[in-house]
């Protein structure tokens, strides 16, 4: 029930919004942001509920949505969704309290998909039936889109329609797959056919099929990710969206992307995500260390961010294709910190776009003399991009890099110098436009940060200290889960398989899951 | 001497069709005699003779009967049908109500030959003899050759209606053929007995095949299957709105019914034909959908937009048949009922969007919609995200449905195909909406305000679209049972 709430409390907000008047201008962003401030203080309560440390799904519900097909409203959350709900809620309120100044047209419409997105992205979370979740992935799509198209800067429509385009386009190959599975599911379980997620786990797939459906279905969360070479949608997308736009993009909806691969396909493709992670994994290498050079090349901020982004998830990815505890953890962890780093980043960036209407790093240059607090932000989020120890980077990206020495040093050695690269680019970066004489004139008059962006970094500042500070509390958290993604994955690995084509397992031994449980 | 035996009359079985027959003759007589009758008066007894048809219908529920010497079948099917097209009818009269002001049509005539397309629609869904079928085939086809060219003043309508009433009498001359043939071979034109026989002896006569095909041609033609689908880019942009809706929504969706009639009937176990006729389909399918989609890619003006997008939901739909098993076809009856909604909505948008001598018709006239009338675009969005089919949208719904049926009966090329050239939907039906959002307006349209009637259709289509999107299991379950009483 509380789930419930917390998904949907925003999207009857926005219902409710669009009976505001048009004539109340300033209207609608109060009320947009009390309306995200409900699920928030929500996470409260469900903090208190939430079993720490206890394997399986909690604050589960289960009603029947369409039953003449076997699609059910069933949720649950495990340690991964608890913590990218928190996350969720977070930055949304953040993201509607940083438009408050930078959004000035149609202001109704932005409040609206944004509360639109943010039901979209906690049911994404939620869902543990295979149709309920796509319905709310796809539900992201939308409001996005719109928010990129309408309140972008410069070449929008492109960014845009190319968004909605790529992912779309994984999704609807997910979607044949989910049918498949289906069909294959009421074959063989002889059950009424259902979507629920662990009815596919269940399923005994032919390596040789398997293979396909893997890649059909884990396409849209490669997209999403972005995965080298899926990632071209990224630089516009991020490029040209408004701050709030960005920041939930990099925050939210490419951790969607591994959301989903560790929900859903590893389990129910084990074999096919072994056969193919020698595959990931040089992809997300290539990531890293492609990202982190064309980011040191970009002339424009937000794009350097951009590609940080990419650079950082094919990091993170690494760290799970390591399929040890430490890697995975540190995966998981590692798209909190990245959500909250470069979530922060994008407002960062926005805040100077507000002031000065570009986005060159030419432009600007001393800014630390004209705006000493935000050029103190600017730090702590830029460090903690870096991975400095005492930030949140440092303990994701070095549990990642713990979890790669436990299965290949060749992986490791690269995915480090990919480390060495985020720190140069971000370093440059800080000291192009901080330090240094102020060169252009329209910089003296800058006005330092005001009280309302203040307060949007300042909680993330905390955040920042505390996970770097106080791990333990986070990574108790995801434990079980990570655990449990290691169970199902451990059955399927032979003997150091990592340099070695790795033919799959003949016998096709689906991972201990209880399935008793499946027909509840 | 045999004498004549008289068969039993149940007129309750077709108490819809009489109902909206007399509703319609009414409004003719009323028309005639009464002078200077108003708009609104002929509306409402419009709307009150279809309500009553609706519910007259809703009482046929469960009844599973033959009648008039097994000319009309009553099953839940044709009751859900009917039920449809009905909800079609109304917001097509509302939407007229509003059009025909603004070119003054003669209204009353109007109307009534609306209704009677309707009524050629219900005794398509009703029809257990092929006789029967055509006949309600040709009520609807010869109703809309009138109404398509009822904007007497433009060049486009008439042309519009010329080229319709030939290729639609072409077609025609098409089926009646293919009946013959089927005739000839079999004795007879009803079609539960033509399926018993399918399933003894002729199997595989070539002739019976020919004749089949035939039939297929001819209602490939009125449902706009590729390579048969030339007249409707044309026809759908030179019909007045209304009539290209109904044509779109209402038309499309009786040529469907009478393929499942034909062809689709679990009575009519002619299965070694099915491998033939599942074949055919399945190019006529893929056609569809990548000529559909294709076209509607380059098109300016949004009707024809429109057009070639019907085109290519005709290719989906007719997935339906390749799969060939209930889901299909329930997938198929739900879909019918998601695409009327999004369909009729979206032309209710072009209607409202434009005032008189100031249609926008190009798609570019969409540009700048959403600061002008922020109620319109947003409307216009939810029906072309339904009928790319985003969720949570009945357009989704059915589409997800309509595919799955592919894929559980293994066809899953078509399924994949259907899919791709979804994606290459999206990008015209996103067209639209980054006009209407993300792009100044070039040249002003004076506003018109919103009347009643229209924004009754509006609404009406877009809490269609939305229920069946989100709570879509009564339906579901209506369809589902009906097809099972089958």
């Amino acid at each position: 029930m509380l789930l419930t709430l917390i998904t949907f409390i925003p999207l009857i907000g926005a219902a409710l919004l669009l009976c505001v008047p048009r004539s109340m201008e300033g209207a609608h962003k109060w009320f947009a942001f009390g309306v995200s401030l409900v699920p928030l203080i929500l996470c409260i309560p469900l903090m208190i509920v939430f079993p720490y440390g206890e394997p399986g799904f909690h604050c589960a519900a289960l009603v029947s949505w369409i039953p003449s097909f076997g699609i059910d409203y069933r949720i649950g959350i495990d340690g991964i969704s608890f913590v990218l709900i928190i996350l969720t809620t977070i930055l949304t309120t953040i993201s509607i309290a940083a438009s408050f100044e930078s959004i000035k047209e149609k202001e109704k419409e932005f409040y609206f998909f944004l509360l639109l997105l943010e039901t979209g992205m906690l049911g994404t979370f939620i869902a543990l039936d295979m149709f309920l979740f796509f319905v709310f992935w796809e539900l992201m799509l939308v409001p996005m889109y719109f928010i990129i198209g309408v309140w972008g800067h410069g070449e929008r429509i492109y960014a845009s329609i190319k968004f909605f385009l790529y992912t779309a386009f994984g999704s609807a190959l997910m979607l044949l797959v989910i049918f498949y599975l289906y069909f294959e599911a009421a074959n063989q379980l002889g059950a009424s056919p259902s979507f629920h997620f662990e009815n596919f786990v269940a399923l005994t797939l032919d390596p040789g099929i398997q293979k396909w459906l893997f890649v059909g279905f884990v396409l849209a969360f490669l997209i999403k990710m972005p995965l080298f070479p899926f990632h071209t949608w990224l630089p516009y997308a991020h490029t040209e969206a408004p701050t709030a736009g960005s920041v939930l993009l990099a925050g939210i909806l490419l951790k969607s992307g591994v959301y989903g691969f560790l929900r859903f396909c590893i389990p129910i493709f084990p074999q096919a995500v072994i056969a193919f992670s020698p595959v990931l994994m040089t992809l997300a290498i290539i990531g890293v260390i492609y990202g982190a050079m064309v980011a040191m090349v970009q002339r424009d901020v937000k794009r350097l961010v951009a590609y940080s982004s990419v650079s950082h998830m094919g990091m993170l990815l690494a760290g799970i294709l390591a399929w040890n505890l430490q890697g995975i953890e540190g995966g998981i962890i590692q798209m909190v910190n990245h959500g909250l780093s470069t979530g922060a980043l994008f407002l960062i960036v926005g805040m100077i776009y507000d002031r000065r209407h570009t986005r060159e790093v030419s432009e600007f240059g001393g800014l630390s003399k004209v705006m000493p607090v935000y050029a103190t932000f600017f730090m702590i989020f830029m460090l903690s991009s870096i991975g400095l120890p005492g930030l949140n980077g440092f303990v994701g990206e070095f549990l990642i890099l713990l979890g790669l020495m436990g299965h290949s040093i060749f992986w490791t050695i690269l995915a480090a110098t990919g480390v060495i690269l985020g720190a140069a680019y971000m370093l440059w970066l800080y000291q192009r436009m901080m330090f240094g004489e102020v060169k252009v004139e329209a910089n003296r008059e800058l006005k330092d940060l005001n009280r309302r962006e203040f307060h949007i970094l300042l909680p993330i500042a905390i955040f920042c200290f505390l996970i770097g500070v106080f791990p333990y509390p986070l990574q108790k958290t995801l434990e079980p889960a990570a655990k449990q993604i290691v169970e199902y994955i451990q059955p399927h690995l032979t003997a150091e398989p990592w340099l070695a084509s790795i033919p799959l397992p003949n016998e096709n031994t689906s991972p201990s899951i209880n399935n008793e449980s499946n027909h509840e | 001497m045999t004498s004549i035996q008289i068969p039993e009359l149940s007129f309750s079985l077709i108490a819809p069709e009489l109902i909206l027959c007399t509703a319609a003759i009414v409004i003719l007589l009323v028309d005639l005699y009464v002078k200077n009758v108003e708009r609104i008066n002929i509306t409402l007894l419009a709307l009150i003779g279809i309500v009553l048809a609706f519910f007259s219908a809703g009482t046929l529920y469960g009844a599973s009967e033959l009648a008039f010497s097994w000319l009309i079948i009553r099953d839940d099917m044709s009751v859900v049908i009917d039920q449809i097209f009905l909800i079609g009818a109304a917001l097509i009269v509302l939407m007229s109500h509003h059009y025909s002001e603004r070119y003054h049509f003669p209204y009353g005539e109007y109307i009534v030959l609306l209704l009677f397309s309707t009524l050629g629609m219900l005794i398509i869904s009703a029809s257990a003899d092929l006789i029967t079928l055509f006949l309600g085939v040709e009520l609807v086809s010869i109703t809309l050759f009138v109404l398509t060219g009822f904007e007497k003043k433009s060049l486009l309508s008439g042309e519009a209606s010329l080229k319709y009433l030939l290729l639609g009498a072409f077609s025609s001359a098409f089926m009646v053929y293919g009946i013959a043939f089927i005739f000839g071979m079999c004795r007879t034109t009803n079609l539960i007995s033509i399926g018993s026989l399918l399933s003894e002896d002729f199997i595989g006569s070539p002739l019976l095949i020919l004749g089949f095909a035939l039939l297929l041609v001819g209602l490939g033609f009125k449902i706009a299957l590729a390579p048969f689908h030339m007249w409707a880019p044309d026809v759908y942009q030179g019909a007045p709105t209304p009539i290209t809706a109904w044509i779109a929504a209402g038309s499309k969706l009786a040529g469907f019914i009478a393929l499942v009639r034909v062809f689709s009937l679990p009575d009519i176990s002619f299965h070694p034909l099915a491998r033939t006729w599942v074949e055919g389909i399945w190019w006529l399918s893929l056609l569809t959908m990548i000529i559909g989609n294709a076209g509607a890619l380059v098109q300016k003006d949004i009707k024809r937009m429109l057009a070639y997008s019907s085109i290519a939901h005709g290719g989906y739909l007719s997935m339906a048949f390749v799969s060939h098993n209930d889901v299909g076809l329930q997938a198929l009856l739900f879909y019918l009922a998601a695409y009327l909604f999004m369909t009729i909505g979206a032309f209710a948008v072009v209607i409202a969007a434009g005032r008189h001598g100031e249609e926008r018709r190009r798609i570019s006239d969409f540009a700048g919609l959403a600061k002008r009338r922020p109620f319109l675009a947003a409307m216009m969005s939810l029906f072309l995200l339904s009928l790319a089919g985003m969720p949570p949208t009945a357009g989704f719904i059915g589409k997800v449905w309509l595919f799955g049926s592919a894929i559980q009966a293994q066809y899953y090329g078509l399924a994949i195909v259907g899919i791709l050239t979804t994606l290459f939907s999206f990008y015209y039906y996103l067209r639209v909406i980054v006009y209407m959002y993300m792009r100044d307006e070039e040249k002003e349209f004076e506003a018109e305000p919103l009347s009643v009637s229209l924004t009754l259709a509006l609404s009406l289509s877009a809490l269609g679209v939305l229920i069946l999107g989100v709570f879509p299991n009564t339906l579901m379950k209506v369809i589902t049972n009906s097809v099972i009483v089958l």
